[in-house]
């Protein structure tokens, strides 16, 4: 990877903290039904229709959206340019669109887990996983932290990751 | 389940969230400076520019949303005194030895390395242009005491 050289792909760091910032809210509300529709029912076909369940599977295909598509279509991006950016000043600097698109994958394989907990009817799974990735979306919102690239310096460190 | 638990449990998340946004800004451009001098360089000398006294080795990863502020901050410390300050960026995936014997554990961590190879101090995540400013003036004075007792 050339660090070195601005490109035109780079993004606005604040769309996606403004998306963070949806997700985070809408995490919260899936973690309040799961809590709500505890305990859980013992046919799976009825956890799978349960509001948390299918909120989570509606948040886990927009994470999926922003990790297969890139973070520069996801859709909070959309909604970001159109109502949001035209407000704002320049941004003081633009951000490589790398960070963020891990940061959607580590929320898919977040959310994907407690989908799958869910289904196999394990109590507080959904919520488990709908917690962790609520403070990953709101430390990315409000503090600007995103927490998955953390997660890579330590990867490296761990070998977990070799140069190709 | 009880409304109350559940109304614990959302304000619990979000402050616990909050203290832990807190506790890693408060960690965000920290300076740790190397006291001792060892011998062998602490860097391979290949990383660092030979022409200048003190090289800034910001090391960057492939998933880093401050690395492209950072570098900005460095570069333009850097241009202010090019005769003695010069810049320099890896990637980490290309140094992942480094990784371990530097203990680089977030990108952006940058080094401050003399000529030698030595490591004189380092900065810890994102830090702002005041903070890059005083450790490089601290590195310049630290070699240049380190020196003058050579000459003794």
């Amino acid at each position: 990877m050339n660090t070195s050289s601005k490109s035109s792909r780079d993004i606005d760091p604040r769309g996606p903290r403004f998306g963070a910032g949806i997700t985070a809210v809408l995490l919260l509300i899936t973690i309040v039904l799961g809590l709500v529709e505890l305990p859980l029912p013992g046919d799976i076909l009825a956890r799978a229709g349960q509001g948390s369940f299918l909120q989570l599977a509606v948040i886990t295909a927009i994470f999926a959206w922003g990790t297969f598509a890139g973070i520069s279509r996801h859709p909070w991006g959309f909604l970001f340019k159109k109502l949001v950016r035209p407000r704002l000043s320049p941004p003081a600097f633009m951000e490589a669109p790398e960070p963020p698109t891990f940061a959607q994958l580590v929320g898919l394989l977040v959310t994907s887990v407690g989908l799958v907990l869910h289904l196999a009817g394990v109590p507080y799974g959904l919520v488990a996983a709908a917690s962790a990735a609520f403070i990953a979306a709101f430390l990315n919102s409000v503090f600007g932290l995103c927490l998955g690239c953390e997660l890579y310096a330590l990867l490296v460190r761990a070998r977990l990751v070799r140069s190709t | 389940m009880d409304p109350l638990w559940i109304a614990l449990v959302v304000v619990g998340l979000v402050i616990a969230s909050t203290l832990l946004g807190f506790a890693w800004q408060n960690r965000q451009g920290l300076v740790t400076r190397t006291r001792q001098v060892s011998l062998p360089p602490d860097v391979p000398v290949a990383l660092v520019e030979a022409t200048t006294r003190l090289t800034l080795l910001q090391f960057s990863g492939p998933f880093c949303s401050y690395c492209a502020a950072m570098r900005r901050v460095l570069s333009e410390a850097a241009d202010k005194n090019p005769r003695e300050v010069s810049f320099r960026e890896v990637d980490i995936t290309d140094y992942p030895e480094l990784t371990r014997s530097l203990r680089i554990s977030q990108t952006p961590t940058t080094l401050l390395v003399s000529h030698t190879g030595h490591l004189i101090s380092r900065i810890n995540g994102a830090a702002k242009p005041p903070v890059v400013a005083q450790e490089i003036h601290e590195a310049l004075e630290t070699r240049k005491a380190q020196s003058d007792e050579y000459l003794i």
